[in-house]
């Protein structure tokens, strides 16, 4: 069994797209490229390239490199008088006044063409997911009549794809933002592309969307703003210079990738600076192209680009009968809706809605036909609703502080273990305090539960293992256990509450950790450091108490004196964090002085390891 | 207690389980149904740690590339200055010369090697016609005349084509 996609078989650039982990994914083309040129290109050895390959080539075979295929698509020849003229390739009347593209002596249907790029993104796919790709989800415009919906399924036909559906592009979008289960509302599409430019309002309810009206200009995108930019550059450069650049390819080459740079640079900032060095040259030397592009600028010389896109907003609502406050949501497709004018003027007509923009709007109608393949695959239908811990979960550990094993947000069910020790010797039991919350302290985190493990067998500090598991089932019940491995004791509680907790106070919980965040990071740190001092003091102490006489006598005085200042560091619980840490590190150069001095003493070094170097030492308090 | 309506649901049920052969048939179908579940999401885990594995790396060479892409035009930029810059002796050419030089060596050791000559045969995979002129008997059809601007890796894994001028037939 196959896999399905969804493809946006745009007239300029193609996407595809399939579900991956419940959620839409954009499939890069063989060259690496999430979007793929609608063109292709049948070269003189009989060779055919699709995409990006056919377009390097195009200047070199404009006559048999084809694209925009998609306007003579299931159309009459008598209706394409004027896209005719348009393109670099002949085309003629086929049988039945329809459409053919004649390349050399061959003459093709538009459809067959538009089989090539859907060939491509469905083998690049099939390789991306590593699983042959079988069926797809196909948009085409709202406007488009039955018989340009039947030749872009006759087009998956040739391609060899069984095509679940051809969806509109605008309910592709609004698929792609879940808008299909709301109640009931009016979705305005605005989708500007490179080249063309729709209007929907979508009437969305009960899981069905209905187009109720489109409009739209068949040639006006985001190529229109682009020239603007460079006949500017130029001009500019003409005065200046008296040298034409658009007469010269490998300069206009730079001029229009230059030109786009700062169409695009100016969706997000206000000015840009547009260099392109050794531009050209005369007698005289080499010349340099420097300008400076503002936003205001650059609004004022599209303006009349921007106002086109306002006959055919007013159009489809005069067409619904329906006023910008009847508009719910509206949702941007296309790059060039990225310009903040065409943003400005998109609010302006519809009533100041926000508009939509959070899935990429090149990529928005692809991802949308994705998933309307995966519901029609019923791919989505078993879909287990998971669930995540609103809160962190863990345990009180020494110094008081939670040390957290389910953190907040971990999709459920999750089961975390990690093993703990005492904190005196001969500890026989340990209480185990079951917080939750998102604060370093442990007061100022909620307490779930509390239990005693005790039968603990006595032993230095350190040295008992206690395993600590938390369980969180998928009805949020979280299941605390411990064990002594020493032992075997175990104990356990269950806690079913600690999911019920109103939204309200998760937020507020959160929110407090957030803004208490830098002092509980500084308390944690003294707490830490307090703990390792702490530790540091007690080994010497018990390394002393093992050597006897064998320690040499300074370095036995060294040592003690620096454990009763590690001990009235601790009991005073100092905040001194620089004074905590030099007192460890001189503790700490003291063991290795006192490990290496004794060959004669029975107890290898290596038993010296604490065996908590894995091990968090927890406050688990004596009874 | 048997006023109490929790334990009296619980009997209903103990009833309903001793009816036995449709319900045993009903747990049959449920655990069929969760171990298909349970086998889909120990499938999606085991896919997605391949996914995730993947993506890492595609997501490193895609930074990779992006930054390299944004640094071309500058050695672009450098390696036009000394179309005007004479051709020996020259210090200041030969001091940029080296210095893109170094500059083309880092995108090599990165496994994007510079590439374009005249001479080559055109292919479509790493170069881009931006002009074209009429072939001649020393130049045949499809032969590139003139990179205008280097490409930059290979076909596999292409950082830029080369922007170049192609010999056609005719005029």
């Amino acid at each position: 069994m196959g896999r399905a996609v969804g493809i946006d078989l745009g007239t300029t650039n193609s996407v595809v797209a399939f579900m991956e982990g419940g959620q839409p994914t954009i499939i890069p083309n063989a060259e690496g490229d999430r979007t793929t040129p609608s063109v292709v290109a049948f070269t003189k050895d009989g060779e055919r390239l699709v995409g990006q390959l056919a377009r390097r080539q195009s200047v070199m075979n404009p006559k048999s490199t084809v694209s925009s295929a998609k306007r003579f698509v299931g159309r009459r020849f008598a209706e394409v008088g004027d896209e005719r003229d348009t393109v670099s390739y002949d085309v003629i009347a086929g049988p039945d006044d329809a459409v053919r593209i004649q390349i050399g002596d061959k003459s093709l249907a538009p459809e067959e063409i538009s089989a090539q790029v859907l060939r491509k993104l469905v083998d690049d796919a099939s390789k991306f997911i590593g699983e042959k790709v079988t069926e797809a989800v196909i948009t085409v415009p709202a406007y488009f009549n039955d018989a340009q919906r039947q030749a872009t399924k006759d087009a998956g036909k040739i391609a060899g794809v069984d095509v679940l559906r051809i969806i509109n592009e605008p309910t592709a979008a609004a698929l792609a933002y879940g808008m299909d289960k709301t109640e009931s509302e009016t979705i305005l599409v605005f989708d500007l592309g490179g080249g063309t430019f729709d209007v929907s309002l979508l009437d969305v309810g009960d899981g069905v969307i209905e187009v109720r009206a489109t409009a739209g200009d068949t040639h006006l995108g985001g190529d229109d703003f682009d020239r603007r930019v460079v006949d500017w550059l130029a001009d500019d450069f003409k005065n200046n210079y008296g040298i034409d650049l658009r007469g010269d390819p490998q300069a206009l080459q730079r001029l229009y990738e230059a030109g786009e740079k700062a169409k695009t640079d100016l969706s997000t900032v206000t000015q840009t600076k547009i260099s392109l060095p050794f531009v050209t040259a005369d007698a005289s030397g080499p010349k340099h192209l420097e300008a400076t592009l503002t936003r205001a600028e650059f609004d004022k010389k599209t303006h009349d680009l921007v106002e086109r896109c306002k006959g055919p907003i007013e159009q489809v609502m005069a067409d619904a009968k329906l006023t910008a406050n009847d508009i719910d949501e509206v949702i941007l497709v296309g790059g060039s809706s990225r310009i903040p004018a065409v943003q400005a003027l998109v609010r302006r007509l519809t009533g100041g809605n926000e508009p939509n923009m959070t899935v990429n709007p090149d990529e928005v109608v692809a991802a949308g036909a994705a998933i309307q393949a995966a519901v029609l695959k019923g791919d989505v239908k078993d879909v287990l609703l998971l669930d995540v811990a609103p809160l962190s979960v863990g345990l009180e550990t020494m110094g008081s502080v939670m040390t957290k094993l389910i953190e907040r947000n971990t999709t459920i069910p999750a089961r975390r273990s990690e093993t703990f020790t005492t904190a005196v010797d001969d500890q026989p039991a340990v209480e185990v305090v079951v917080l939750q919350g998102e604060r370093e302290a442990a007061a100022d985190n909620r307490v779930l539960g509390r239990f005693h493990l005790e039968g603990i067998r006595p032993a230095p500090r350190g040295e008992p293992q206690i395993e600590v598991t938390f369980d969180i089932d998928a009805n949020g019940i979280l299941n605390v256990s411990a064990k002594d491995s020493g032992s075997g004791a175990t104990q356990q509680i269950t806690i079913s509450e600690s999911t019920n907790l109103d939204q309200s106070d998760i937020d507020r919980m959160v929110s407090d950790a957030e803004s208490n965040r830098a002092d509980d990071v500084r308390l944690r740190e003294l707490i830490d450091a307090r703990n390792e001092l702490d530790g540091a003091g007690y080994q010497i102490e018990r390394r002393l108490g093992e050597l006897g006489d064998d320690a040499a006598a300074h370095d036995r005085a060294r040592a003690e004196l620096l454990i009763v200042e590690a001990r009235q560091l601790v009991e005073d619980r100092s905040e001194d964090l620089a004074k905590i840490k030099s007192t460890t590190s001189e503790l700490q150069q003291i063991a290795h002085g006192l490990t290496a001095e004794p060959a004669t003493v029975g107890a290898p070094p290596g038993s010296q390891d604490h065996p908590g170097d894995h091990v968090i030492d927890a406050d688990f308090t004596t009874d | 207690m048997t006023s109490d309506p929790a334990e009296t649901e619980m009997l209903a049920d103990d009833s309903n389980d001793a009816e036995g052969g449709t319900s045993n048939a009903d747990v049959a179908v449920q655990l069929a149904h969760a171990e298909d579940q349970w086998r889909r999401t120990a499938a999606d885990l085991d896919n997605l740690q391949k996914r995730f594995r993947r993506e890492v790396e595609r997501g490193r060479v895609d930074e990779r590339e992006r930054i390299l892409s944004l640094w071309i035009q500058s050695i672009d930029d450098l390696g036009r200055s000394l179309d005007h810059a004479g051709t020996g002796g020259d210090a200041m050419g030969d001091g940029i010369r080296s210095i893109v030089d170094r500059a083309v060596s880092v995108f090599a050791s990165l496994g994007y090697e510079r590439f374009g000559g005249v001479g080559d045969q055109f292919d479509p995979s790493i170069h881009e016609v931006i002009s074209t002129v009429p072939a001649t008997e020393a130049v045949p059809v499809n032969q590139i005349v003139a990179v205008v601007t280097p490409g930059y890796g290979t076909a596999e894994h292409l950082l830029r084509a080369a922007s170049v001028v192609v010999a056609v037939e005719g005029s």
